[in-house]
């Protein structure tokens, strides 16, 4: 007879490494405290768009040096940001901008505020500068960088509309403002703001 | 070259000359503000004081203003005291915003491995899970101002193997032939197993001693297909 052998096997392939549908995640760029100035670009829409609100000036690139250039481009920024609140009633960028010590600032930001969120606002009064004189402070302590600056501002002619309808003019007219600049680690604040005679 | 040096003559003289007059007073709404400011200021003796509460960041006061190590400086248009603030920190740092940082950390998931590979594996039989993604991660954050240092490891892992079990274990499993994890899969069918990896955390300021960050941090990873079938048995006749 003939002699059967069976043999049955179940054949289990175990493969190593069976690194299936993981996720490719690139390890994330380490967060830094890099100051980012959240206003949009300012891109000014000429023409039949010009009813639309202005944008927020945006801080130019020199006005982030710890420098006489970046001072002078941080002072023409805060008074392009004083225009932009005018027109606006914005004043935020202004307000983290100015420090709780500077009674100039804070008086023209709560001003402005009050007027606008009462219901009134301001046509036209822009104001133009020119710095005509910029020094740095020294202290004893060198790691405090501050500039003072006297500002020839020239402004223009200017209506406030008043919470009642009333309207007030102010006319164009030129003075002298005298700022002083403070840098703060990574960025300019103003901490004071003088009209001079 | 004479008219240039009257330009330049006369340009540095405007820094101390008054602007040209254009016969007004008037000084726009901005302006008109700070002014009342300035006459609503107190008398020089009563410099500004740095208040100790809210004077939380450094600052160049103008005046002599009482704050602990202060620093004088004079120019020409103000005399002022740098202050540096009431708290040498701009804000402490404190272990909840060190927690909420970590559980903002973008951590990784782990990756699943299994054994047998290629989503498939047999009805009855130990299938092996396992991962190998087990080492600590560092990541650098800045907390209010402060580099800190996060270290992530992975401490437990949870396995859900699809068919609506699931094992939390501290052992990240092992490849074949150790079998650490497994599961047997009891009906034919198709899976979606996946693992869940739980970190905890430490932190550390500088050179400063590792700490414990209260809580912990769990990253799911994506399913996987899976299927199990029934074995078939082959004759094989010698």
């Amino acid at each position: 007879m003939r002699s059967t052998r069976a043999a049955s096997a179940v054949v289990l392939t175990a493969c190593l490494l069976a690194l299936a549908g993981c996720r490719a995640s690139p390890d994330p760029a380490t967060p830094t405290s890099v100051w980012t100035p959240s206003g949009s670009p300012s891109a000014p829409a000429p023409g039949p768009t010009s009813a639309v609100a202005p944008a927020e000036p945006a801080l130019p690139e020199a006005a982030t040096e710890a420098s006489e250039r970046g001072a002078r481009a941080f002072i023409e920024y805060y008074w392009a940001l004083i225009n932009y609140a005018q027109e606006t009633g914005d004043v935020a960028r202004l307000k983290a901008l100015s420090a709780s010590t500077c009674s100039g600032c804070s008086a023209g930001i709560t001003g402005v505020r009050r007027l606008y969120r009462s219901g009134g606002r301001l046509q036209g009064g822009d104001y133009s500068i020119t710095i005509v004189q910029i020094g740095q402070l020294h202290g004893r302590d060198p790691s405090h960088v501050a500039f003072e600056a006297l500002v020839r501002v020239r402004n223009e002619e200017q209506h406030i509309v008043h919470p009642d309808g009333t309207q007030e003019t102010q006319h164009a007219g030129a003075h002298r403002v005298a700022v002083l600049a403070f840098w703060l680690v990574d960025h300019w604040r103003l901490d004071a703001m003088e009209l001079r005679r | 070259m004479i008219a240039a040096g009257l330009i330049v003559t006369l340009a540095l003289g405007a820094a101390h000359a008054d602007p040209p007059d254009t016969g007004t007073d008037d000084t726009g709404f901005w302006l008109h503000q700070v002014q009342g400011a300035h006459h609503d200021a107190p008398p020089p003796a009563a410099a500004p004081q740095a208040d100790q509460h809210t004077q939380l960041q450094p600052a160049a006061i103008v005046g002599h203003a009482a704050c602990a190590g202060a620093d004088q400086a004079a120019g020409l248009l103000f005399d002022v005291t740098f202050c540096p603030g009431a708290d040498p920190e701009p804000l402490p740092l404190t272990l909840g915003a060190i927690r909420t940082a970590f559980a903002r950390l973008p951590l990784p998931a782990a990756r699943l491995a299994i054994q047998p590979p290629d989503g498939l594996t047999l009805v009855n039989f130990a299938t092996n899970f396992f991962t190998t993604d087990t080492h600590p991660l560092l990541r650098r954050v800045t907390i209010l101002g402060r580099q800190v240092t996060i270290r992530a490891t992975p401490s437990t892992y949870t396995w859900a193997y699809g068919d609506g079990e699931r094992r939390t274990t501290t052992s990240p499993g092992a490849a074949y032939p150790r079998l650490g994890i497994t599961h047997r899969y009891v009906r034919t069918g198709r899976y979606a197993p996946r693992l869940s990896v739980t970190y905890r955390g430490d932190f550390r300021v500088g050179a400063q001693p590792w700490r414990a960050i209260p809580g912990t941090v769990t990253i799911d990873g994506p399913p996987q297909r899976l299927r199990a079938v029934e074995a078939t048995p082959h004759l094989v006749g010698y």
